[in-house]
């Protein structure tokens, strides 16, 4: 019976240190946050994309009934402003942005596109967008279509007096209505059922929101890092720069899209909302577990700090990144180097600390 | 004259030769078989079917390989399922004691073969199983309550020598004190590591107990309640007063840690194996309801005893010692990982790395970060990451890699950043070492564990 009264003891003398230290105990409710997230970034992002996704196609539209000059510029125009505003959803690649028989991530935003294979599809008059590759399809393509070649007189041209001309507007409307009808179909799934869902699957274990969500997010943060800098630095080339990988390759605007992309991730981090609504994020998550404290610092500074020197970094660039990777390719180098710091932080540390498995596979421990 | 040392001698001689003629009711081996073996069977039909056979043993194009078992090797798609079903069929024969001597050893070399493919995959109750099936396969389960037995009534035993249960028991304990002792430390004493990080997050998972997870001092609560279990359980459970209160202890506490934590099938195995403190009650139990009216001698070859005795000695000597090893090194065992494995440090920390690996050509300065996922699972990567040996071997296999890309001359480097226990990461491999080459022991490549990150 010792051993019991021994636990009792300790249970005492633990129970007193709780009474002293009681904001040791953190209170925090992931849920909330996970509320937060929902209604004052995920959804309000996806209706800003929505609709922006929609000018564009009818903008295309547009310019498929009335194929000159002013109409083209009006397509780029939007299409910008969609794929602008697509950086805003890009984490969330889970719920019905994967339940529909297609990932979003994938059909919208593979880069970069594969010129000679869109080519093949215009002169064969192939319209059909769901049979085709990743690299067919989405914003890359659509840019491959209104930026290149880089002079516009000749983009107007091929949709105009070119042979294909006819094809080359229809492929361009199937991939705007490609993607706005994927786009109504993720929104829309949001603001039925899938909210209620979401924000219910309470919770840190695997299919948790709270778990999907995290691995996401990393996930989000890892392509930012490598597809958009570490590959086109030719990191894994030998150290030969590839520009022709980087995104938004054409239209000379992957600094803008890289920013945007930077920019939700950190407001999640720090959980502001779309319109600026203060609410809890990860930072506060963080906090709350005083995780990782070392020498008065805090993981949640560290990252948060981290995060500002990527965005310093970041402004010191301009576009496009294309011409940056020649003439300042150390600059450009920096960068990618931190956001390489922020790995570990982020995929290791916090992660930890929130009893979130960072997995695509399943397996036992001990 | 009568010497007080002889006195003592021809006591202790007695005694020895008291235990060792004990002899108890072979149906508790028997028992105690068929329990094994039908949660290996389940074991192996659940590995099966969460498809992990195909994700841990053929999809990976690597595997790292222990020292001294290099040529255990995965055996491809068909290969690797044969091997299963032959692991699982022999369960199934030693369930039922049909050629149990061969069923045996054949549940233990493909078992323990499987677990050699890959360190990536080692997890301590895995080894201990190996160990438990090495045991099964010295003594005779199959004596009593098996095909065997049926066939061959000549086989059939009511009995077997009691130090044959014992040894068993003696595992057992070997496990739970050294799995105490390994939390004898100031992270999981003084600071509750790593359950602090664990249990919070756990708060909405767990139902009842769970909103306790919030107050800072339950894991504290836990941590000193599992160091006092684990160091105290086999004591309680060898002393009769004690043994229900502590198979009840047994039970609770493998129930919450299959609650809180993804480890699988081995909670119940241990619930199970415990089983056996339990062969006193049992023995008598069993005399009660059916008295022998003749007392089946075990037939046992004197010599194979004798052997058995000292195949077991050399066993349980190699068992005490080999987690020990971790004592002989410098740096702390958990940073370095030098002689962590095979010495029961269960769930003792939070560990995860980021390793960037890079090629140099020297020739042309030329510089490739290597994309691991090309050649490791996630689930490989992970356990690399943070473990010098295996990125040592990872080292060596790129080097390889590239020189068949035709580089003559690749120099690989490694920089990892490891966190420990919540603590912030940390470089983990020394700075600008060649691991390509490198040949001496994985902890030298180990930097000291600073207090501060550069």
């Amino acid at each position: 019976m010792t051993k019991y009264t021994g636990l009792l003891l300790l249970f005492f003398l633990f129970t007193q240190c709780g009474e002293k230290g009681e904001d040791n105990n953190c209170e925090f409710d992931t849920q909330v946050m996970i509320t937060h997230f929902v209604d004052n970034t995920i959804i309000p992002n996806y209706q800003d994309f929505n609709e922006k996704v929609n000018q564009l196609n009818n903008a295309a539209q547009e310019f498929t009934n009335n194929p000159n000059q002013d109409n083209l510029m009006q397509v780029r125009t939007d299409w910008k402003n969609a794929y602008l505003a697509y950086q805003s959803v890009a984490a969330f690649e889970f719920g019905p942005a994967i339940d529909n028989g297609f990932s979003f991530k994938e059909r919208l935003n593979t880069f970069p596109a594969n010129a000679p294979t869109i080519d093949l599809l215009i002169t064969e008059g192939n319209t059909d967008i769901n049979a085709q590759f990743k690299s067919s399809v989405g914003f890359p393509a659509i840019e491959y279509l209104l930026f290149a070649p880089t002079d516009v007189n000749e983009v107007l041209a091929a949709f105009t007096t070119a042979d294909t001309g006819n094809n080359r507007l229809a492929y361009l409307t199937a991939l705007t209505e490609d993607i706005s009808s994927k786009s109504q179909l993720v929104y829309d799934a949001w603001v039925n059922d899938f909210r209620s869902t979401f924000i219910n699957n309470t919770g840190s274990t695997d299919g948790s929101a709270m778990h999907v969500f995290i691995n996401e997010y990393l996930r989000d943060y890892e392509l930012l890092k490598n597809f958009k800098f570490k590959i086109p630095l030719g990191i894994f080339n030998g150290g030969s720069i590839e520009p022709d990988k980087a995104e938004g390759l054409y239209s000379g605007i992957s600094i803008e899209l890289a920013t945007a992309n930077l920019t939700n991730l950190i407001n999640l981090y720090k959980g502001v909302g779309a319109n600026g609504q203060n609410g809890d994020g990860l930072y506060d998550y963080l906090v709350c577990l005083k995780a990782g404290e070392e020498d008065g610092e805090l993981l949640a500074d560290a990252i948060l700090d981290q995060f500002e020197v990527i965005q310093t970094q970041l402004n010191t660039l301009s576009d496009p990144l294309t011409d940056r990777l020649n003439d300042q390719k150390e600059t450009v180098a920096t960068l990618h180097t931190e956001l390489q710091k922020n790995v570990p932080l982020l995929k290791r540390e916090m992660v930890a600390a929130f009893g979130i498995k960072v997995s695509y596979q399943d397996a036992d421990g001990d | 004259m009568f010497s007080f040392q002889s006195y003592i001698q021809s006591s202790l001689n007695s005694i020895a030769k008291n235990y060792f003629s004990t002899n108890i009711s072979q149906h508790i081996l028997s028992i105690y078989r068929i329990l094994f073996s039908g949660m290996m069977l389940l074991s192996i039909i659940r590995f099966y079917s969460k498809g992990w056979i195909e994700e841990l043993y053929i999809q990976p194009t690597f595997f790292f390989t222990y020292d001294g078992f290099h040529w255990v090797k995965p055996l491809g798609e068909k290969g690797m399922y044969v091997l299963f079903f032959f692991m699982g069929l022999a369960a199934f024969f030693m369930m039922v004691g049909l050629f149990y001597r061969y069923a045996s050893l054949a549940f233990f070399l493909s078992f323990t073969y499987v677990e050699l493919i890959d360190k990536s995959n080692y997890l301590n109750h895995y080894y201990f199983v190996s160990i438990l099936a090495f045991l099964f396969v010295l003594v005779p389960a199959h004596r009593s309550l098996s095909i065997d037995a049926l066939i061959r009534p000549s086989l059939h035993h009511t009995h077997i020598p009691k130090w044959l249960i014992d040894v068993f028991k003696l595992q057992l304990f070997i496990v739970y004190f050294y799995a105490g002792l390994a939390k004898i430390n100031t992270d999981w004493l003084l600071h509750a590591l790593p359950l602090s990080i664990w249990l919070p997050p756990l708060a909405d998972d767990v139902p009842i107990i769970g909103g306790l997870f919030r107050y800072h001092w339950m894991p504290y609560v836990f941590s000193w309640a599992g160091m006092l279990y684990d160091l105290s359980i086999a004591f309680l459970l060898l002393y009769r007063p004690m043994r229900k209160w502590a198979y009840l202890a047994v039970i609770i506490f493998h129930l919450l840690t299959a609650l809180l934590f993804p480890i699988g099938m081995f909670p119940y195995i241990m619930i199970i194996c415990t089983l056996i403190f339990f062969s006193e009650e049992f023995n008598e139990w069993i005399n009660q309801r059916q008295p022998y009216t003749k007392v089946n001698k075990p037939s046992i070859a004197p010599i194979y005893l004798t052997a058995l005795k000292w195949i077991f000695v050399l066993h349980f000597c190699i068992q005490i010692l080999l987690p020990l090893r971790s004592h002989l090194y410098t740096g702390n065992v958990f940073w370095t990982e030098q002689g962590f494995r095979f010495s029961w440090r269960v769930m003792l920390m939070e560990k995860g790395g980021v390793c960037v690996f890079t090629v140099k050509d020297p020739s042309n300065g030329q510089e490739w970060e290597v994309w691991n996922r090309d050649y490791l699972s996630p689930n490989q990567i992970q356990q690399m990451s943070t473990q010098p040996d295996m990125i040592v071997q990872f080292a060596h296999y790129i080097r390889k890699v590239y020189q068949d890309k035709g580089i003559a001359e690749p120099l690989v480097y490694a920089d990892c950043m490891v966190t420990l226990n919540g603590r912030r990461s940390k470089p983990f491999i020394k700075e600008g070492l060649e691991l390509g080459q490198f040949k001496g022991r994985a902890a030298e490549i180990v930097r000291p564990q600073s207090k501060k990150a550069k």
